[in-house]
């Protein structure tokens, strides 16, 4: 399998670290229980530096990926070789996209969380965004 | 870390885990236990609420079976946002979702009139998912206190008025009377073959209920 230090993943991109995060999200994550600890994170310091350096949690990458592309994420569904997310396009129009590892593919915890972030916004949202747009 | 600050900490998480709880999770309204610590004050004679709403959405389940659970969520989701508008921001009420499509609305007395006048909207809740047009609707029940009545049976009583309230259209709101009790409302179901197996409700009281639904009325089927 492919070095975690490397950006892609079976061709798909990896989830972003943390330092890459907006500050709202950020604390979204904090205030949810996904990063640990505000201080390491906002201050620096060693501490900091080595959460900074982490790759997002895979529900606050998914949620940071699409509130840059001006969706907010109403409902989050993860399951053990999937994830489903359902998001607002519009004040009363939503739509749910969904990643499934494929079951001969057998990744490490941290590795499938990126392919399935990678599969997410590569195939299954480039799918869909341009529906929306149409829509909207 | 010194022991002040581990307090200072493990008081700030107490606080987010119990602010957690108390928020539903698929809406912006309360959770069932920030209804319950309401139902403490309300039996106490300590709330400021006098009126209990009682309100599901009409046909939930079939929502769910045609287009999905996320279908389903998107729906109370949607109702969340109309109850949150109508009766927390404008009528400084508060509500919650109690369980599954079930929400609960906790008014002043003298905000009945106004809910009334505005309940309507929850009558065709349209909403797109996955660019297909979906719609709900939801019916109510209120019952108001008499200052002697338990929390628990002032939501039964609302409850009962919102069956019906069903049997009425989406969108009504009725309140509970003592009619209620000596008229109470059944609900039978059942599926005609021929409509592409379409469910079959029937509402009314006990008293002329048929022990089964026997003809479908979209058809003339008999089922």
């Amino acid at each position: 399998m492919s070095s975690n230090h490397e950006d892609t993943i079976l061709g798909l991109p990896r989830r972003p670290r943390v330092a890459d995060a907006s500050m709202s999200t950020i604390l979204w994550a904090i205030a949810g229980g996904l990063l640990a600890g505000p201080v390491g994170v906002l201050v620096g310091g060693a501490a900091g530096n080595a959460v900074a350096n982490q790759r997002q949690p895979l529900e606050m990458a998914i949620r940071e990926y699409l509130t840059r592309n001006g969706l907010d994420v109403v409902f989050y569904y993860p399951a053990p070789r999937a994830i489903k997310v359902t998001f607002r396009y519009d004040p009363n129009a939503y739509w749910t996209v969904e990643s499934v590892l494929p079951d001969d593919l057998q990744l490490l915890p941290e590795d499938r969380d990126d392919w399935l972030f990678g599969d997410l916004v590569q195939h299954q949202l480039p799918d869909v965004l341009p529906r929306i747009r149409r829509a909207s | 870390m010194t022991l002040d600050e581990s307090i200072e900490r493990l008081e700030r998480l107490i606080a987010e885990v119990r602010q957690a709880s108390l928020t539903d999770d698929k809406t912006t309204l309360g959770s069932a236990l920030a209804l319950r610590q309401e139902e403490r004050l309300i039996n106490e004679g300590t709330s400021e609420f006098g009126v209990v709403v009682f309100g599901d959405l009409n046909d939930f389940k079939q929502l769910n079976d045609d287009h999905s659970h996320e279908a389903g969520d998107v729906a109370i989701n949607s109702v969340g946002q109309i109850i949150h508008k109508i009766a927390i921001e404008d009528l400084q009420a508060r509500a919650f979702r109690q369980s599954g499509d079930e929400f609960v609305v906790l008014l002043r007395q003298d905000s009945v009139k106004d809910f009334l006048s505005v309940v309507a909207s929850l009558g065709s809740i349209e909403f797109s998912h996955k660019g297909q047009e979906l719609k709900t609707a939801m019916s109510l029940g209120y019952a108001l206190s008499d200052g002697k009545t338990s929390f628990s049976d002032l939501l039964e009583r609302a409850e009962a008025a919102c069956q019906n309230a069903k049997a009425l259209g989406a969108g009504e709101c009725v309140e509970w009377t003592e009619d209620f009790k000596l008229n109470p409302l059944v609900r039978k179901t059942g599926k005609c073959r021929k409509c592409s197996g379409a469910r079959i409700s029937w509402s009314g009281p006990k008293q002329i209920a048929p022990a089964n639904l026997t003809c479908c009325p979209g058809c003339g089927e008999a089922l």
